[in-house]
């Protein structure tokens, strides 16, 4: 998962509807892969971008070479910067923690998990593959 | 009591069925599927992973599809979102003039893995997301589209509420 799409993933417990974005970052391993550059793409994406949102979590994982503020003149130092942090930095392992209900998500080998009941459902799976044994020795 | 008999003899029979499908799940009236249920029997489909492609086809020509259908929107995304992307058929067909980036997001996460290591023309990102339940921040996306995969979602209009879904087939 890179940081461009952690800007848009916010907490969906039901009833969680205040302070839950944006997720927090904890015990993260990051991965640098490389992409061609593509300034055009990048400037189209910045009004997207919640900058904000996007500089705490840059902070919590030990990036600090952003401004705090978008700064009014781009230029393409600053644009290449963005373009290693946003789109080449990969959180391959971790978890996001929502800050207002504290709902955990794991992320995975790049994968970030937004089910609710994961530990419901492998709880259930147990249950379910001991049912069919037992049914089986019946 | 013969009959309180014959309760007990049947009870722990009763309990094992139900147990099974989940009696924490609250049940509404639009509950028709056990997503759990699918969500297993997409994890083990997709762990066969030479039988799993056998059966791409279908899907993958419903993909074909509704991404020409794509072109026909005088229009370029940054980002579209592609909701139960399964083991990614939609992504195939996907062009960097369509979209600079696909968000694959399916439940099962076996799915979302079986083809990671193949290189697509577009940036992909996975994210294991259950369509019942989306985590986008409101206004995050530009298109979301969905390829044969919104059939298993029980209450439709509860689910997709804040997203605006511009071409869905399901
Ligand atoms: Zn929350």
């Amino acid at each position: 998962m890179r940081l461009v799409v952690h800007n848009m993933l916010q907490c969906h417990v039901k009833g969680c509807d205040s302070n839950n974005f944006p997720l927090r970052l904890f015990d993260v391993e990051l991965e640098i892969h490389e992409i061609e550059f593509n300034p055009q793409f990048l400037q189209s994406l910045l009004p997207k971008l919640d900058w904000n949102a996007f500089i705490s979590t840059a902070n919590q994982i030990g990036i600090t070479s952003l401004p705090q503020a978008l700064p009014e003149e781009i230029d393409e130092d600053f644009l290449k910067n963005l373009h290693r942090i946003l789109f080449e930095t990969h959180i391959m392992q971790g978890k996001m923690v929502c800050s207002n209900c504290s709902h955990e998500y794991p992320i995975k080998e790049g994968i970030p998990n937004m089910l609710l009941n994961e530990e419901e459902a492998e709880e259930e799976a147990e249950v379910e593959a001991e049912v069919e044994t037992e049914a089986e020795e019946d | 009591m013969r009959s309180i008999l014959f309760y007990q003899l049947i009870k722990p029979r009763i309990f094992l069925r139900t147990y099974a499908s989940s009696k924490k799940s609250q049940v509404s009236a639009f509950t028709v599927f056990d997503r759990k249920a699918k969500k297993l029997q997409r994890n083990r489909a997709a762990l066969d992973i030479e039988t799993s492609k056998q059966v791409d086809y279908l899907k993958d020509e419903v993909a074909h599809r509704l991404v020409d259908r794509l072109l026909d929107i005088k229009r370029n995304y940054d980002t579209i979102v592609d909701l139960g992307c399964g083991c990614g058929h939609i992504v195939k067909y996907m062009d960097h003039d369509i979209s600079k980036k696909l968000v694959m997001c399916d439940m099962s996460e076996k799915m979302l893995e079986r083809d990671k290591n193949i290189k697509y023309d577009v940036e992909v990102e996975r994210i294991v997301v259950d369509e019942e339940s989306l985590p986008f921040e409101e206004n995050s996306l530009e298109a979301v589209i969905s390829n044969l995969s919104l059939h298993w979602v029980n209450d439709l209009p509860d689910s997709i509420p804040k997203i605006c879904v511009i071409h869905v087939i399901y």
